[in-house]
């Protein structure tokens, strides 16, 4: 072998041993400090040597541009170094200097559904700047998703006693006479229990109760006219003035403030009144009519609250099980609630909590243009793994947090990652890929075995 | 450890009986007894498997416990397609190794069924998981071989002689590895918004890679001349293999994103 083919090839192995003792270094490093590390001065020389190698190395064998595959595989590695070095921290502070351009590496923004902007937040702690993107991004919906049923976990306080099951329906745990039994009845995504409109003349003995879905009307005798529902509010809201008067309407957060829209049907055909009635607040609907309204949970005839699972519209799980005293006797239902620490039943020493594991979240993001009218120019449902591409970034799900008020509002992180480069990274990937496979499994196997046959 | 007495336990631990009882057949010389046993243990462990994927009603490549019990499937097929394509012998070799790799499937990992995380409801979560399970199996293959080699064992006759079996095998396994680095950081650019994260599992994988890279080059450079050192790295290859799959879960000191493998 040629002198400059042999130095070629020492060289090569030396920084492949090199570059195996960085990666292991980085190893322990931990993946912040490997990432400084890997973008410092030193390394950056080192995968520019690599680059220049791999260059010298097709100068010097010519067998590396001869055969396809090797070509193939060379290439492959120069294409994911140029990707790889144009697109890194220290390649995009180069190139801010040379070009005199603002790059937007990458950054996080921060919305409540509902909101929009087109600031960035770039760096963190000291080193943190607002940047501007050349559009507008909004937030309509964030939600998280659950795996159904979540996992019962049951316990002996003051004990090291646990369990957990599953909680599909008709699941039970025997403990005998020393802790009783538990069997699941069913599991909620979000328990809801039925409420209803209840409706009383005040001093008599008079009163009824009506179901509150839309356009239910009632008939409460000659003398008093009936009453009908027209909408039911979870998170009642009222515009005040504007053009067409007050309009009453449904806010998007968790329902704090349930209502009914209700008319009331005078008897003689008097013209109906609109009125709303409050969860909150109980009472007479108006001062001229003797009815006094309560919008508020039903129970049913054994006292018994009436839940039912209202599915995509909130997220109070809970679990509905029958548990057994230890001194035996009737089972008594019982619900556990995902959002609410456990506690023990009276006359049963266990304790509760029912955990769900996460299995989504989901923002429904849209990209907006910076004109006046604010042209939405795509959207989508960004979820992890599934991020949205758009003006050369990709917006990923990142992070979520609860409003730090307390209206128990969710928002949602984006990160948002500037994709320079990638177009080199990925075909050199495919180069490498199809390149290394056809020298390994095509030329270097079929070589040995022929060698063997002769 | 772990005992499992459960359906499950039971399909691995008579997956292993029969690899070992195939094992024993093979070294004493009744190698068409110990053949069919094998491939009865391939069938058991299919169904270990298949049971697997029913009961977490997913694709079981999500833990370590589920990863073994992938990795010991793959050994009779390997085994096979190396015998038959490559003049590769070792079917011995292959049983033991198939049931080293249910050891900690069946005493060490428990065996819990988990949901799959966000970050893995992916189409590349089966790809890239697979074809390392394929490498891993395949290196295993070749680091017998390679240990062959350093104690100067022969070559049954019509197979290929140690040096050139684990240069072949290195060679069949390689694009694999490959392939699954590759995956692996197209998944990263799509779940965690760059292709390379600096990950500690990234990293010694990477260095995994660049030990055969390094066998590779050297091979070229030197040929057979100096067939203990091409067989050192071949063992190196999966010295490192095997802290990428273990010791980053396992231990503390690698903490990052590839830790719900846990």
């Amino acid at each position: 072998m040629p002198n400059i083919k042999r130095q070629v090839l020492w060289a090569t192995l030396v920084l492949i041993f090199l570059l195996t003792v960085f990666s292991v270094y980085g190893a322990f490093l931990g993946a912040n400090r490997a990432q400084v590390f890997f973008n410092s001065i030193p390394l950056a020389i080192c995968w520019s040597l690599f680059l220049v190698l791999l260059v010298a190395g097709g100068l010097v064998f010519q067998r590396l541009i001869r055969v396809p595959a090797l070509l193939l595989i060379h290439t492959g590695c120069i294409a994911i170094l140029i990707g790889g070095l144009w697109g890194s921290s220290k390649g995009q502070e180069i190139r801010k200097k040379v070009f005199k351009c603002d790059i937007i590496g990458s950054g996080y923004v921060m919305l409540y559904p509902g909101q929009q902007t087109s600031q960035i937040q770039v760096g963190e702690g000291k080193d943190m700047q607002i940047k501007n993107l050349p559009f507008v991004v909004a937030v309509d919906d964030f939600r998280i998703e659950h795996y159904n049923p979540g996992k019962l976990f049951i316990g002996v306080p003051g004990t090291e006693n646990q369990w957990s099951m599953t909680a599909d329906p008709n699941s039970q745990l025997d403990f005998g006479n020393k802790f009783g039994a538990v069997k699941v009845v069913r599991f909620f995504e979000n328990l809801q229990i039925t409420k209803k409109l209840f409706i009383t003349v005040p001093g008599t003995p008079q009163e009824w109760s009506m179901s509150v879905a839309p356009n239910t009307q009632l008939d409460l005798g000659e003398t008093l006219g009936s009453v009908k529902v027209l909408r039911a509010f979870k998170n009642f809201r009222i515009t005040v003035g504007g053009e067409g008067g007050s309009q009453a309407y449904e806010a998007p957060g968790p329902g704090t403030n349930a209502a009914l829209e209700i008319l009331l049907i005078p008897p003689r055909g008097e013209q109906p009144t609109k009125h709303y009635i409050f969860e909150m607040r109980a009472g007479h609907a108006n001062k001229d009519s003797p009815l006094s309204f309560e919008y508020k949970q039903a129970t049913d005839n054994t006292g018994e609250n009436l839940a039912y699972d209202d599915v995509g519209s909130g997220d109070n799980a809970a679990v509905e099980l029958l548990v057994t005293a230890p001194s035996g006797g009737p089972a008594t239902p019982r619900y556990v609630f995902e959002q609410q620490p456990s506690h023990a039943q009276q006359g049963s020493p266990l304790a509760f909590q029912y955990r769900r594991t996460i299995s989504d979240y989901i923002s429904d993001v849209k990209i907006l243009k910076k004109t006046d009218d604010k042209k939405a120019v795509t959207q989508k449902a960004v979820e992890v793994n599934h991020p949205l591409y758009y003006g050369g970034y990709h917006f990923y799900q990142s992070s979520y947090g609860q409003d730090p008020r307390g209206s128990g509002q969710m928002y949602t992180v984006l990160s948002v990652t500037n994709s320079t480069g990638l177009g080199w990274v990925f075909t050199g990937f495919l180069l490498m890929c199809l390149g290394i496979a056809w020298q390994c499994w095509v030329l270097d196997i079929r070589k040995v075995l022929r060698q063997e046959a002769l | 450890m772990d005992l499992k007495m459960t359906p499950q336990g039971y399909l691995i631990y008579t997956t292993m009986a029969t690899y070992a009882v195939a094992f024993i057949l093979t070294v004493s010389k009744k190698a068409k007894a110990g053949l069919q046993l094998f491939a009865l243990g391939f069938v058991i462990s299919i169904i270990a498997f298949v049971y697997r994927w029913i009961h977490v009603s997913h694709c079981p490549m999500q833990n370590l416990f589920e990863v073994f019990l992938t990795l010991a499937m793959l050994c009779y097929p390997i085994s096979m397609l190396s015998r038959r394509f490559l003049k590769i012998a070792g079917h011995a070799g292959d049983m033991a190794i198939g049931m080293i790799l249910l050891l900690p499937a069946g005493f060490v990992f428990h065996a819990e069924p988990l949901h799959l995380p966000p970050a893995l409801q992916s189409p590349l979560f089966i790809p890239h998981v697979a074809v390392y399970m394929i490498s891993y199996v395949i290196m295993f293959k070749a680091t017998i071989c390679a240990f062959s080699q350093l104690l100067n064992r022969r070559a049954e006759p019509g197979t290929l002689e140690p040096e050139k079996a684990t240069y072949i095998i290195v060679c069949l396994g390689f694009p694999f590895l490959t392939l699954g680095l590759i995956l692996g950081s197209v998944w990263g650019k799509m779940a965690w918004s760059d292709y390379w994260g600096w990950d500690p599992k990234e990293l010694w994988s990477l260095a995994s890679w660049l030990v055969y890279i390094g066998y590779f080059h050297a091979r070229y450079m030197f040929g057979q001349k100096h067939a203990k050192l091409n067989s050192i790295l071949a063992i190196t290859g999966m010295v490192f293999i095997i802290i990428t799959l273990l010791w980053v879960n396992l231990s503390r000191m690698f903490s990052g994103l590839h830790n719900y493998a846990n």
